[in-house]
């Protein structure tokens, strides 16, 4: 198993959980904060590690986000410069219909693994230049790793919300 | 970087993540569940720390640092190996309480330690070796067990930061 293949084949199968985490669930389930108020709701922590995994994986192929090239920001309503969704408004963030968030999530999972399995040992090093403003760039392998670390941990919180919905033992 | 060395990586983010997590958290805070019948803070990292030394014992074929080091003891639970929290019934879960921050993150630390002593020992072929468990088509390598034990446990350590917010209020991260 070679280092690139470490990295897809552990996104996959943290992918595979997350479907497993979302399978049938309604647009309600999608907004519901079973955690209460000020809690992320499923459908934010979709939308959120979806583009986190975007803008990283975008700027390791120096290429556009899926977010830009496929008009994602208007199927969400949320054209131009992103607000920023703090505890207090994240209730605000509208994740459209299942259909909408998980083909935004399918396609940029598409694209992330084709960028990672296209990628050789030597690029391991390469300085990316910071997805955010003022942060310093970063090798190749630092931004695998946040995908790694915070992408799947996000999937383990829908888990943990689908448990809170649907009640202990779902899996 | 190899293979192992990135596995090494993702362990030690999962450590850190605890550790952020779960510092200087009263006893009572980590063992509270947040809503009827979820996992609390300290059930948890438990749990992903049992998975961690269950599957690295296994691969270096050494007892685990559960019976071993005496950590069941520790944890008030049976000297058994078997025990990782999978299938725990609604009381179980609740039932699993620890006395301080330290005990969970003694454990955390020790299989961690562990395993970045094991994976140092690991090359890329050593990823490649099949594991003796014909119950699987094909058998699974050390490589893809290791996969498993990363995704398993970066999504439990997102939990514990989740049921943190739970318990201590939203935001805690940003404060």
């Amino acid at each position: 198993m070679s280092t690139i293949e470490l990295y897809a084949d552990t996104i996959r199968r943290s992918d595979a959980d997350l479907h497993r985490a979302l399978d049938d669930l309604s647009t309600e389930d999608l907004r519901n904060q079973p955690a209460g108020e000020g809690s992320n709701p499923i459908g934010w922590l979709v939308w959120h590690l979806t583009r986190t995994r975007d803008t990283i994986s975008a700027s390791i192929a120096g290429e556009t986000s899926i977010w830009e090239s496929g008009g994602w920001g208007a199927r969400f309503g949320l054209e131009g410069e992103l607000p920023r969704f703090a505890p207090a408004d994240v209730h605000l963030f509208d994740p459209k219909d299942f259909a909408t968030l998980v083909g935004y999530f399918d396609a940029v999972a598409e694209k992330s693994l084709k960028i990672v399995e296209g990628l050789t040992d030597a690029d391991m090093t390469r300085m990316v230049e910071p997805t955010i403003p003022g942060r310093p760039a970063q090798p190749v392998k630092n931004r695998l790793a946040i995908i790694l670390n915070d992408n799947i941990q996000h999937i383990g919180q829908v888990s943990y919300l689908r448990g809170l919905i649907r009640g202990h033992g779902w899996y | 970087m190899d293979g192992a060395a990135v596995i090494a990586d993702a362990l030690g983010r999962i450590n850190r993540v605890l550790h952020r997590a779960m510092d200087g958290v009263p006893a009572e805070t980590l063992n509270k569940q947040p809503a009827p019948g979820s996992n609390s803070m300290a059930w948890l990292a438990w749990h992903l720390c049992r998975v961690q030394d269950h599957h690295i014992s296994d691969l270096l074929d050494v007892p685990q640092l559960w019976v071993s080091d005496g950590w069941h003891e520790k944890f008030g639970m049976a000297k058994d190996e078997s025990e990782t929290g999978t299938g725990h019934t609604l009381e179980q879960v609740a039932a699993l309480k620890v006395d301080s921050a330290d005990l969970s993150l003694g454990y955390a630390d020790a299989v961690f330690e562990r395993a970045k002593q094991y994976l140092a020992t690991v090359t890329p072929e050593g990823l490649d070796a099949e594991i003796n468990e014909p119950q699987y088509t094909p058998l699974p390598t050390v490589g893809v067990r290791l996969v498993s034990v990363i995704s398993d446990n970066t999504q439990h350590a997102g939990q514990v930061m989740y049921a943190r917010g739970m318990v201590q209020g939203f935001g805690w991260m940003n404060v």
